[in-house]
């Protein structure tokens, strides 16, 4: 799984009170893109500035965590730099000394004094503050002192630069420079920002995403609106767009309906379904994930086929230690014979989806019959196995002479009986396979080849259903077959075949058992999809 | 608005308004000065009424307590004795030096002894006196109690450890210290060749021992009480334990630690008299102490001229301290009291 940038999974706070513990934030799931802008936006004590705080390492969540870069992050660092409200610049230092506090602590070692100054003006200068830089935050105005703030988290080059309502205190017009400044910067820099805010033109405005908060106590992502105007963004010119209206309604309906309903905030409100998927996706990176609530499920009554392998094993156990049902999943689980059947049922939507061969997805993209099927995970590697006859076992074994200890040496034993038998116009060796188009299919024919037998005129290769190759072996209607476990094994304890190639000899690790379902299905169900995963 | 039209349409409005603002800041200018310096010294002339109808009125066994005019004498007497006790000091070394001289004229071989002039210290050499040892104690005291301070502010554990203490030594007198530090320094401060005299080692360290518990309680509170918002800035920045301490907790504390030293300093003086008079250390004490024993006519006065100078170094003191305070603080515009 590719490591995502900055995870938000499953955050949740309790402060204490006298009267016990008190949640503020529960479970708040974001994941965020390298060079993204996301906005949070919320009511008064929505605990917007509590998520920042966690991510800035400054409060220590009480249940989850936050991932940055693939390290859970639970302390403060310059990685994380925070623009405060009120600046916090230190009154008796110059806009300069401020900015090198910061600067010396974070490059001490890896840049000459030169190389400092310059980075520290550098940066003033990006903000604009180049002039006053040797004055104390005292002499210059508020909207200056925000600057130097932002200019002193930008100076430690931070991963992602975190900003608790920074605008919040400068009257309208110099919110609009900064405002217009800050774009500037993220334009050029492509710095991940995470910016609380409580004004709703500004959200929409700077944010690629807007995270909107939902009331406290017990506070979490109500909503995430995507901000898909392109960049760069001109205020004058969105003022009338009328996708920016739309977005900045959308906001404010939000902020209305959480304020006059501050209630609303159950598990229906969750399931209202409104959360974009990535986030959800969030959660799949946490150890012993609980999703007691409901998300939305698109589907959350589902039919998934199997057929009976040892390697159905991920679907059955899930199924029966209620991992489905611990995330809300009601799964029937439908017992196949056939592949064939596997491939029909996914594709006519009797089936929802289903365990099923590798080779099975692929047939589907030159079969116009069929809907497109699409593969989500690998259930299984390897595990398949070539098992003969105990009769043609016998045969090969007097034919060779010696110990058969390879695929190739049996292979070449094979080829010896299969020549013999030409001479005496026997008819060609029947084998089974489970599906024309199945790894088994590949793999028989590869080993057969091995040794230059033609898979195609040497010998006959059926499609036999896992399930009945034994008996069909037992039957005598095929010599060999390969098959799954536990059909194998079966064979050989019932003493009516001997297993003489283990997959893993021909191509190891090759991919088993997938699950797979119709492209259309994964696209309409997304949440039900990710669900599935988890077990 | 209105004054617009009004000076717009009538030509000779703006002399008469500008005549009315001349008056008024002259008024302005006549009230604050009165304010600044006529009430102060108004006030102090009427004290003076007060004690001098006062003081004709009982009569003691020295003598009729003496009014401000006889105090001034005392005072004038004091400058005429330390005048006349340096010009002995001088006529001592001539002297010495002469026959030092003639000493050397007939003999060059012959050793020559320097005596140090052993005359009484004079009012104004005990003032001095005074000053060495108080500041010695409060530089001492100052010393230990700001870097305490700072640990107890950052550390809640230190603070929950030493608060009892502090507040059970807070309140001790010097006159219960005394005893213990003389006896104390006694016994541990023995060396043949002594760098300070045991009397200074006893009251400065007694000076030491009441002064500095204001600035370890109040630096304590300053650093306690450092913005949350700088704190995060230094947990951000990760600084390190020191540049912390430098960088942001001393510059925030400074208007803390200096009204707990200045406290401290007034303590130290104070205690620093009563020391002086107890343990018969050189100093103002001993020299009120002196004219208390001493018992003449003149006694009451002269200890009237060493309240008044004792309150006026005092004070004096307390300015010095915020001329430096005005000098380390970061905010030079900040109006101290």
């Amino acid at each position: 799984m590719n490591i995502e940038h900055l995870v938000i999974s499953q955050v949740a706070i309790d402060f204490p009170t006298p009267e016990g513990p008190f949640r503020a934030l529960d479970d708040v799931n974001l994941v965020i893109d390298k060079g993204e802008f996301i906005s949070i936006i919320g009511h008064s004590g929505c605990g917007k500035s509590t998520v920042l705080n966690i991510v800035a390492g400054l409060y220590q969540a009480t249940e989850g965590g936050v991932i940055l870069d693939g390290r859970e992050v639970n302390e403060p660092s310059p990685d994380r730099a925070v623009v405060f409200q009120n600046h916090s610049l230190l009154p008796w230092l110059t806009a300069y000394e401020n900015v090198e506090l910061a600067v010396k602590q974070v490059f001490k070692g890896k840049k000459s004094k030169q190389e400092i100054r310059e980075w520290i003006q550098h940066n003033l200068e990006l903000v604009h503050m180049s002039h006053a830089m040797h004055k104390r935050p005292g002499e210059i105005s508020g909207g200056m002192k925000q600057r130097v703030g932002i200019a002193r988290a930008l100076a430690m080059e931070p991963k992602v630069l975190l900003m608790d309502e920074p605008f919040g205190a400068l009257d309208a017009l110099t919110r609009t420079h900064m405002q217009d400044s800050l774009m500037e910067i993220h334009q050029s820099l492509k710095n991940t920002v995470i910016m609380i805010t409580h004004d709703v033109d500004e959200a929409v405005l700077l944010s690629d995403r807007i995270v909107m908060m939902s009331n406290g106590p017990a506070a979490t992502v109500g909503d995430i609106l995507s901000i898909d105007i392109e960049r760069p963004r001109n205020r004058l010119k969105l003022a009338d767009d009328p996708l920016y209206n739309h977005y900045r309604a959308e906001v404010v309906r939000f902020l209305h309906e959480r304020h006059t309903l501050p209630a609303v905030n159950t598990a229906d409100d969750k399931a209202s379904g409104v959360v974009p998927e990535r986030d959800k996706a969030a959660v799949l990176d946490l150890k012993g994930y609980r999703n007691k609530r409901g998300q939305k499920l698109e589907k959350s009554s589902v039919k998934l086929g199997f057929v009976p392998l040892t390697d159905c094993a991920p679907l059955a156990i899930a199924k029966e230690k209620g991992f489905f049902e611990k995330h809300g999943l009601d799964v029937t689980l439908s017992r196949e014979s056939t592949w064939a059947n596997i491939r029909d049922k996914v594709c006519y939507g009797v089936l929802d989806g289903a365990q099923m061969l590798p080779g099975i997805p692929l047939s589907t993209v030159e079969n116009a019959k069929c809907r497109p099927m699409v593969v989500s995970m690998a259930l299984g590697l390897n595990g398949n196995g070539i098992t003969i006859s105990t009769e043609l076992w016998n045969k090969i074994h007097e034919l060779a002479g010696s110990a058969i200890d390879s695929p190739l040496e049996s292979a070449r034993a094979l080829k010896a009986l299969i020549e013999r038998n030409r001479l005496e116009n026997l008819p060609p060796l029947d084998f089974g396979v489970v599906f024309p188009e199945s790894s088994h299919n590949f793999l028989l024919r590869y080993w057969l080849a091995s040794a230059g037998i033609d898979p195609d005129k040497d010998v006959n290769i059926k499609v036999i259903p896992p399930p009945q190759m034994v008996s069909h072996m037992q039957a005598g209607l095929i010599a060999g077959y390969c098959v799954g476990e536990p059909w194998n094994v079966k064979a050989e304890h019932d003493g009516i075949g001997r297993l003489i190639v283990s997959s893993s000899q021909i191509w190891n690790n090759h991919p088993e058992k997938v699950f797979g379902c119709t492209r259309e299905w994964a696209e309409s169900n997304p949440n039900t999809m990710r669900l599935l995963w988890l077990p | 608005m209105n004054t617009q039209t009004l000076v717009a349409s009538t030509e000779q409005a703006p002399v008469i308004d500008d005549r009315f603002d001349r008056v008024a800041e002259f008024s302005a200018l006549v009230l604050s000065w009165a304010r600044k310096f006529a009430v102060p010294v108004i006030a102090f002339l009427i004290f003076l009424g007060v004690w001098s109808g006062a003081a004709s009125q009982i009569k003691t066994s020295l003598g009729v307590v003496p009014g401000p005019v006889a105090v001034w004498g005392q005072f004038l007497n004091l400058v005429d004795e330390h005048n006349r006790e340096r010009e002995k000091e001088k006529a001592f070394f001539e002297r010495q030096e002469k026959r030092n001289a003639a000493k050397l004229a007939k003999d060059p071989n012959a050793k020559v002894k320097i005596r140090p002039y052993t005359g009484k210290p004079t009012f104004f050499d005990q003032i001095f006196t005074s000053l060495g040892t108080v500041a010695s104690g409060f530089l001492l005291a100052s010393i230990i109690a700001i870097p305490v301070g700072v640990a107890c502010g950052l550390s809640t554990v230190l603070y929950g450890a030493l608060n009892p203490l502090i507040q059970i030594f807070k309140p001790v007198s010097p006159l219960a210290w005394l005893p213990i530090v003389t006896i104390i320094v006694s016994a541990v401060y023995v060396s043949k060749d002594p760098m300070f005299s045991k009397s200074f080692v006893t009251s400065a360290i007694t000076v030491t021992l009441c002064c500095i518990w204001p600035t370890i309680i109040n630096t304590t509170v300053g650093v306690a009480s450092l913005d949350k918002d700088l704190i995060n800035v230094s947990r951000v920045l990760r600084l390190g334990w020191a540049t912390k301490v430098w960088k942001i907790v001393l510059p925030s504390s400074i208007p803390m630690i200096f009204a707990g030293l200045r406290l401290s300093l007034s303590i130290g003086w104070m205690v620093l008299i009563a020391a002086e008079m107890l343990a018969q250390n050189p100093g103002l004490g001993k020299f009120v102490w002196d004219e208390f024993q001493n018992g003449s006519s003149n006694s009451l006065g002269r200890i009237m001229v060493a309240v008044f100078v004792i309150g006026l170094i005092g004070f004096l003191l307390d300015r010095g301290m915020l001329i430096l305070q005005r000098y380390v603080s970061w905010d030079k515009n900040a109006e101290l009291r």
